[in-house]
């Protein structure tokens, strides 16, 4: 399902202090000369420790203003854990942009190296692997459980968080189960489990244990807050095992469709929902992007989905909980069908759905692992609006344009801002030049077309520049009304000149699609 | 004895800045301390009132029984009151004219005093010559008389207000900020009134004479007729490139039309977008908006308009348009506020709304967003704030508005909407509106909310309209708002005379 707002969440991996830090081996003669314990530690926690791992994982982003520009390496730290078959699961989050990632033991000092097999960016988990078979010697597994744990449930998190280097154990108890937001991708939110037991930065990817299994991983806490500690919990784990069992991670289907509640009686009376029915939702909206579109239309009364019983808010009971009717649908594979009854104009119907969720440029997830794609021409940067440049940017009033990439942002499907584009094409940046002292009033506008037409996406904008001779381009961005004129020509003679001026990579190097 | 001392301590203060004056004065019965109580529509709870508040300045007597002050001292005026030099009675005062446009307002002493107040002459003339003095009066109501010289004129925004006019920077050292003062020339006569005074860089803002003289006369004689607009919103056209794209030597003159709406009476604008604006009146207008003035150099290209014309005046414009040169007469008329499709209303005044089975609708104003705080581009509804900051000069037709739904007022009536907030209200009963007025002309007694529709909402807001007395009964008890209050419809909603459309390219 698609976030509509994240706040105050922030994922915990750790940043690596590599100067302030204590050596492993000092940490733990430390830990040795202090704590050295009472009696020896349960056969099965030896069980459980032998499965869990520390995470070195280096990392380097593209900086999204200059974007041919990487920001510094930087290394982080989290956790993980090893399950059958010699995987790891850890967050998406711990080794996203990751350009070397090694795995350690608690009780063996050497590291290994691994690698992501799969990524999930949208459910924030990723699968390892270790190719040194000694990394298995002595490891055990975790397996996961299969169901949710009860409210009230004491649990344990263990992982590497900060404080320490050595493992860590917190208890507490599950204080709510729940939809929440998905910091990672920072447009989805699943099921997560919130606890109490301290989480904190290092914890990423770690197991949150009940009776000795896995119900969770550890992913994220609330700033502000205390003790609130979040987990993915065990369906969103069996979603993304059971996803990537095929070899390929297809990531969570969307079903696209926005309801109503038909809590007012007037809503249902006007939608022509008979007096025997007590529930339904209504369809408000549907997204071109959703598995929904062309199937369900707004003003379908939902009735039922797959044979539970929709409520008025949209909610059906499973085992006694209420929850979204979405939650069936995230049960659900790329390719599944999910049965509809519904009223439609007064008439009862049975729609299926089949799921699917094909790249959808305008949710604006953080993007990881792959080159930002960019444009520079005459010392104008283009790039794809994205949540990572909109990081970037403040929304003020003095800067117009900024307040309008909000507004598209967050209101491009609702509005219909989107349609005919594929993407929403920014002029992120002038590099100073006598060619383009004029332009600034369109940093951070929108291209609305060039030379009347609409650009497919930023290739297509590059291909439009560059392919003329003479003549003038004529830009025209959104919300603006005088366009932006460059003379083709002088373009074309000074685009060498700026890119070797600002030391701008060949446009071979530029990112694609 | 600390009030003696307090007393004591501020009289070495400003003597260092100002010349103290003791005894009789020529300005102590001209210069008066003015007090005003103001109280405005709150903008989030319409049918209520903020609180009050008090503000304090100066006015410059111009008629044995009228004082000339700032039009954003007086703004939201529930209650002004005046005081004289060494006198410490009220004598209480009501505004009966003041323009934002201008920034001036006039105050009226009722019954007419005798002898209460000595008018001062205005100068005539754009540009004082002779030395300058501000007169001030300091916490003992004594005159206290600052050396003023003139640094520039030219057109600037006016302060608190989104409007330009020609203003004097005039630079003085001055115990107060408060706006209201008298610029006096060597000779007595007022050569502006103070509208703002920046302490940082000891400059004063003051209205000139000439726009004061026009004030005075046309509101003696009817009603201030305004600013002069030709209804166009224009560029600088600097970029060589586009220049040359146009037909433009690089270096030459004129600036870029980018949208014109439709002046009064007319069926189309005389200006049309992508028009370059060459000459004014016979005044050639260079690529950054400016001219060489007679009287003030080179000055922005605004003040023909707001400076040398009035409404009703008609300018002489040479544009090129599609290659070719044309001249043109252009009507000038005034630019209302409320012609804009989100209105600025910076003089607070009342705005209309229905609050009905708990849905408050209204329409979208500056004042609305501005409600949210001083971040407000940050706190209020992204799409409303988009609205105002790109759209809020081009209303597609005369009269457009955005009406929004702000909030639900929760009630049984509304069950199943109340989290809706700040959505934009497409419809009515099925009916599309364009402004409040179409939302009441559409609602009588007998024809309540049934429906809402809402932009990016593919499903109506409905309501029992059965049940829409008793929830507004219930509305109105429960939030106190009075029942004549659920619905509050000024006079003049969309003036009568609005004109004001975007010509579409």
């Amino acid at each position: 399902m698609r976030l509509t707002a994240v706040a105050h969440v922030v994922p915990v991996a750790q940043p690596h202090f590599r100067f302030l830090r204590l050596t492993r081996q000092a940490a733990a003669l430390l830990l040795l000369a202090l704590f050295i314990p009472a009696r020896a530690p349960a056969a099965a926690f030896d069980r459980i420790e032998g499965a869990i791992v520390k995470l070195y994982v280096v990392k380097q982003r593209a900086n999204p203003q200059m974007p041919w520009l990487s920001y510094p390496p930087s290394q982080v730290t989290g956790s993980g854990f090893v399950i059958a078959g010699r995987k790891l699961l850890t967050n998406a989050h711990v080794v996203s942009d990751a350009k070397f990632i090694e795995v350690q033991r608690d009780a063996d000092p050497r590291r290994y190296p691994a690698r992501v097999e799969f990524i999930g960016h949208d459910c924030d988990l990723a699968m390892l692997v270790v190719d040194s078979p000694d990394f298995f010697h002595d490891t055990t597994t975790l397996k996961i459980a299969s169901s949710l744990p009860p409210l009230a449930a004491e649990v344990a998190a263990i992982g590497f968080p900060a404080g320490g280097d050595r493992l860590s154990v917190t208890r507490g108890i599950v204080s709510r189960i729940d939809y929440g937001g998905y910091a990672h991708s920072g447009a989805d939110q699943h099921l997560v489990l919130q606890v109490d037991a301290a989480i904190n930065p290092g914890n990423s990817g770690g197991p949150i244990l009940y009776g000795g299994k896995v119900a969770a991983l550890a992913f994220q806490g609330m700033m502000a807050a205390e003790n609130i500690g979040y987990g993915i919990p065990v369906p969103v784990l069996k979603h993304f095992l059971a996803d990537v069992a095929d070899g390929k991670y297809d990531g969570y289907p969307e079903l696209g469709a926005e309801t109503v509640n038909t809590r007012n009686p007037a809503i249902r009376k006007s939608l022509g929902i008979p007096v025997d029915i007590t529930g339904g939702c209504v369809v408000s909206r549907l997204d071109a992007f959703g598995a929904a579109a062309g199937s369900l239309k707004p003003g379908d009364v939902l009735l039922t989905i797959d044979g539970y019983a929709i409520g008025d808010d949209g909610s059906i009971l499973i085992g006694n909980r209420p929850v979204v009717f979405q939650e069936l649908v995230e049960r659900r594979q790329w390719g599944d069908k999910v049965a509809f009854s519904l009223l439609r104009g007064g008439s009862r119907r049975s729609i299926e759905v089949t799921l699917r969720n094909p790249f959808d440029p305008f949710t604006f997830r953080y993007e990881y692992d792959t080159p930002p794609r960019y444009c520079v021409y005459a010392g104008l940067v283009f790039a794809p609006l994205t949540r990572e440049y909109m990081r970037t940017v403040s929304r003020n009033a003095s800067r117009a344009n900024d307040l309008q990439l909000s507004y598209y942002m967050q209101f491009a499907k609702e509005d219909g801002l989107y349609r005919d584009r594929s993407e929403f094409i920014v002029l992120i940046r002038r590099l100073p030049h006598s060619m383009n002292t004029h332009l600034d009033p369109f940093v951070n506008g929108i291209v609305d077309n060039i030379n009347g037409r609409i650009p497919t996406g930023v290739d297509d904008l590059a291909c439009q520049l560059r392919a003329a001779a003479h003549g003038f381009h004529r830009l025209e961005f959104a919300g603006m009304e005088a366009p932006m004129i460059l003379d083709a020509a002088a373009a074309a003679d000074t685009d060498p000149s700026i890119r070797g001026q600002y030391g701008i990579p060949p446009a071979e190097m530029e990112g694609r699609r | 004895m600390k009030g003696t001392a307090l007393l004591l301590s501020f009289a070495a203060t400003v003597s260092i800045a100002a010349r103290a004056v003791h005894g009789a004065d020529a300005l102590h019965r001209t210069i008066v301390q003015v007090e005003i109580t103001s109280q405005m529509q709150d903008p989030l709870l319409p049918w209520q009132a903020q609180p009050f508040q008090q503000a304090g300045g100066f006015g410059v007597a111009v008629a044995s029984n009228l004082v000339l002050t700032t039009e954003s001292l007086v703004r939201g005026c529930r209650n002004a009151e005046l005081r004289l030099p060494g006198q410490g009675r009220k004598i209480e005062a009501r505004v009966i004219e003041k323009d934002a446009q201008a920034n001036l307002a006039l105050l009226s002493i009722q019954p007419r005093p005798e002898n209460l107040l000595s008018p001062v002459h205005v100068m005539k003339g754009l540009i004082p010559t002779s030395s300058l003095e501000i007169a001030a009066l300091d916490r003992t109501l004594r005159i206290q008389r600052s050396p003023a010289m003139l640094r520039a004129s030219a057109v600037e925004r006016i302060p608190g207000a989104p409007y330009f006019m020609l203003q004097h920077a005039v630079v003085a050292d001055m115990h107060t900020e408060d706006s209201g003062l008298p610029l006096l020339t060597a000779d007595g006569l007022l050569a502006g009134l103070v509208m703002d005074y920046r302490r940082a860089d000891r400059t004063a803002m003051v209205a000139p004479a000439a726009h004061i003289a026009r004030f005075l006369a046309e509101s003696g004689a009817g009603g201030f007729a305004g600013m002069a607009s030709a209804g166009f919103t224009w560029q600088p056209l600097l970029d060589p490139a586009h220049r040359r794209s146009l037909g433009l030597d690089p270096l030459g003159p004129g600036i870029l039309v980018l949208s014109t709406l439709v002046p009064p009476g007319t069926e189309e604008p005389v200006l049309r977008d992508d028009d370059v604006v060459m000459k004014w009146d016979g005044f050639e207008i260079d690529s950054t908006g400016f001219y060489e003035d007679t009287d003030l150099g080179r000055t922005s290209f605004a003040y023909l308009l707001n400076g040398r014309t009035r409404p009703g005046d008609r300018s002489k414009v040479d544009v090129l348009r599609e290659g070719s040169m044309r001249s043109l007469d252009v009507p000038l008329y005034r630019f209302s506020d409320t012609d804009a499709l989100v209105p600025e209303n910076v003089e607070g005044n009342p705005e209309p709304y229905i609050v009905a089975s708990g849905m408050v609708l209204r329409e979208l104003s500056a004042r609305y967003l501005y409600a949210f705080g001083s971040d407000w581009q940050t706190k209020a509804n992204v799409r409303l704030a988009h609205a105002y900051t790109f759209r809020r000069m081009a209303p597609d037709r005369p009269g457009d508005r955005i009406v929004i739904l702000s909030h639900v007022l929760p009630d049984d009536a509304n069950n199943g909407y109340q989290h809706l907030r700040d959505e934009i209200v497409t419809g009515v009963n099925g009916e599309p509106v364009r402004n409040l007025n179409d939302v009441f002309a559409l609602l009588g007694p007998a024809s309540p909310i049934a429906s809402l529709q809402l932009k990016g909402i593919g499903v109506d807001v409905s309501l029992d309209p059965s049940e829409a007395a008793a929830s507004d009964a219930r509305i109105s008890a429960k939030y106190r708002i009075p029942a004549e209050m659920l619905r509050f419809r000024p006079d003049v909603a969309v003036p009568a005379n609005t004109t004001a459309g975007r010509s579409r390219k």
